[in-house]
């Protein structure tokens, strides 16, 4: 980082703090805090969902995912233009007539306060812990490329977050998104323009596409129905259909968003634009992955991205073994490139098999050295592409974007832990009649606790690799079920407040078995949203049913 | 698009969900968010094939 990329990364920072304060008009009262007085365009709403679901780890991830396998993860999106076309003939109207502020409120009003508050409190815990990885990943990868401690970190993140979203509320968020948003796009079309400006001359652009396909990843899509498979055709339509359907549906960080809107068909306008435009984008994020593998054909890459653990690996038992790999791997990288430019695809699909075998082989030696049986360098490929190969200015650039991706993912996410807290709990149990100030202020300090929460868990989970994977299938636990509630609530006219509650305590204790049973838990996480949501219509419906018969006799 | 009669205020039933299915621009709309899917889906295969 020279100092124009230090100066760049400080003015965003600076401006979007700023630009977040500046938003607080109009944010004196409880509905403007946590609706911006429903007075937000389509369009910047959806932008803002976007940017929310745009973290740092799918920046950073994602292309490195993509380096590695390629564009088979776009299957994970298949089915959220479907999802946001049943929304929006369904649970929109709903949210925008019934004038709630939280998904949970109408939970109440259709069944009671005991379904409402279970839910909101699902939402909580699986929201609180999951903002704290939210803000983990990018702050490892963060302080490793700038060499910064990881709380020092998870501070510069946080605190110029929660700064402008506990004093502007969905307002600063909001348009502090849109922002990071276009910052996001302007990094990665960058990125993008360097990267295929780094194909040598006398290679076309298709010759190198071709080199990508005759490696597998430009094979996007899977029709093969396998439920151990994480990315196929059929787990994106199906298992990832339940998945947007309750994400957008009943995840307060998104319904909270398009309960923004000025009516209920900019609300509508708002999910549409994810339907058109999320593939699209995602395709990009994935597209410059693979572009940095072609890259990496012709520039020597490192052996192993992550760097972390080099020391420790010098010093141990294979030492010898890892510095002999390194000692081959330029020259093998070397072959291969001769084989991509003179397009000799049974060569060089032959040379990048032994670099793969490299490859697999260090990270087994980091492995065995280290006792870290998670390490990875997935995260590291983009990032160092970013600091080794971009130039001056657009390094800075691009690390405002994965900060920008940091912030907008997160800020969201806090204001509505903040507006499922004081609306669902506070309000309703504990402080029935006080005046709107006192919400207001009670709603900032809310905010302001949960991101000093975030942070605490963002510290922990960065060292603790399992507590990310519990956490992430937490995720999976209560989102069908959620999901489930609320089609049983839309759907089932004689479903009974007994019904909804038993019916998703059923639920998340079938995922529950279903992801830790010997026997089953090989099936992929997506398809526990369906399962979740399945169960507890089925549940709701019986025990609805039953508990009407009895009544009925009585 | 005009405000819908909810007959139940917190069930669906077909009287809330004919309007914004059968309204012309919201079907038009829907129609293309479908078609677009369809389109990037076969796209993707045929850039899968095309590139293998």
């Amino acid at each position: 980082m020279r100092p124009l990329d230090w100066a760049v990364v400080v003015l965003y920072v600076a401006w979007i703090v700023y630009d977040g304060l500046r938003r607080a008009k109009g944010t004196d009262k409880v509905e403007g805090y946590f609706l911006g007085n429903r007075s937000l365009p389509w369009w910047a709403i959806g932008l803002s969902v976007m940017a929310t679901q745009m973290s740092a780890v799918t920046l950073v991830g994602t292309t490195g995912q993509a380096y590695l396998t390629g564009l088979r993860f776009i299957q994970f999106y298949f089915g959220l233009p479907l999802a946001m076309v049943i929304l929006s003939v369904t649970l929109v109207p709903f949210f925008h007539r019934a004038k709630v502020y939280t998904a949970y409120e109408y939970l109440e009003r259709r069944f009671d306060v005991r379904v409402r508050s279970l839910a909101s409190f699902l939402f909580l815990m699986g929201r609180a812990f999951s903002l704290g990885v939210t803000l983990a990943a990018p702050a490892v990868v963060i302080s490793a490329i700038l060499g910064w401690r990881l709380p020092v970190t998870v501070l510069v993140i946080c605190v110029p977050m929660i700064v402008y979203t506990s004093y502007g509320g969905v307002q600063a968020v909001a348009w502090t998104d849109v922002k990071q948003m276009f910052i996001i796009v302007l990094g990665m079309t960058a990125a993008i323009t360097v990267l295929v400006l780094g194909i040598p001359r006398d290679v076309s652009f298709g010759q190198a596409l071709h080199l990508a396909g005759a490696t597998g990843r430009l094979k996007a899509v899977d029709f093969q129905f396998d439920l151990r498979q994480t990315y196929t055709f059929w787990s994106g339509m199906i298992g990832g259909l339940f998945l947007m359907l309750a994400y957008f549906g009943c995840d307060q960080s998104q319904v909270q968003r398009y309960l923004t809107a000025k009516s209920e068909d900019e609300a509508r306008d708002s999910l549409l634009m994810s339907a058109f435009v999320k593939i699209p984008l995602q395709l990009l994020v994935l597209s410059t992955g693979v572009l940095v593998f072609v890259f990496y054909l012709f520039q020597a890459p490192p052996m192993l991205f992550n760097r972390a653990y080099d020391a420790r690996v010098a010093a141990g038992p294979y030492a010898a073994e890892y510095a002999s790999l390194e000692q081959e791997f330029p020259a093998v990288i070397e072959q291969r490139r001769a084989a991509a430019v003179r397009s000799d695809r049974e060569a060089f699909l032959a040379i990048d098999a032994r670099v793969l075998a490299i490859r697999a082989r260090a990270t087994d030696i980091v492995k065995e050295t280290t006792g870290d049986s998670r390490f990875t360098d997935v995260n590291y490929v983009f990032p160092t592409f970013i600091t080794t190969r971009m130039p001056i200015g657009l390094v800075g650039l691009m690390i405002a974007a994965i900060f920008a991706a940091a912030m907008s993912a997160s800020a969201g996410e806090l204001n509505s832990l903040a507006s499922a807290t004081i609306i669902d709990f506070y309000r309703r149990h504990f402080v029935k009649d006080a005046s709107d100030t006192h919400y207001l202020n009670v709603s900032k300090l809310a905010t302001i606790g949960w991101g000093l929460f975030a942070c605490v868990v963002a510290m922990y989970a960065a060292n603790q690799g399992s507590l990310i994977e519990v956490v992430n299938r937490y995720g999976s636990f209560f989102y069908g079920s959620l999901l489930g509630v609320f089609i049983l609530a839309i759907l089932v006219k004689r479903a009974t407040a007994a019904g909804a509650f038993w019916g998703l305590i059923a639920g998340m204790a079938v995922v529950l078995t279903v992801a830790f049973s010997p026997w089953t838990r090989d099936i992929a996480f997506l398809w526990h949203n369906l399962i979740g949501a399945v169960v507890v219509v089925i549940v709701g419906s019986a025990v609805s049913a039953i508990g009407t018969r009895l009544s009925a006799d009585g | 698009m005009g405000p819908v009669d909810l007959v139940d205020p917190w069930t669906l039933n077909p009287s809330n969900l004919r309007i914004p299915i059968y309204s012309p621009f919201v079907r038009s709309t829907y129609i293309r968010v479908i078609l677009l899917e369809a389109a990037i889906i076969i796209g993707l295969v045929i850039l899968g094939r095309l590139f293998s």
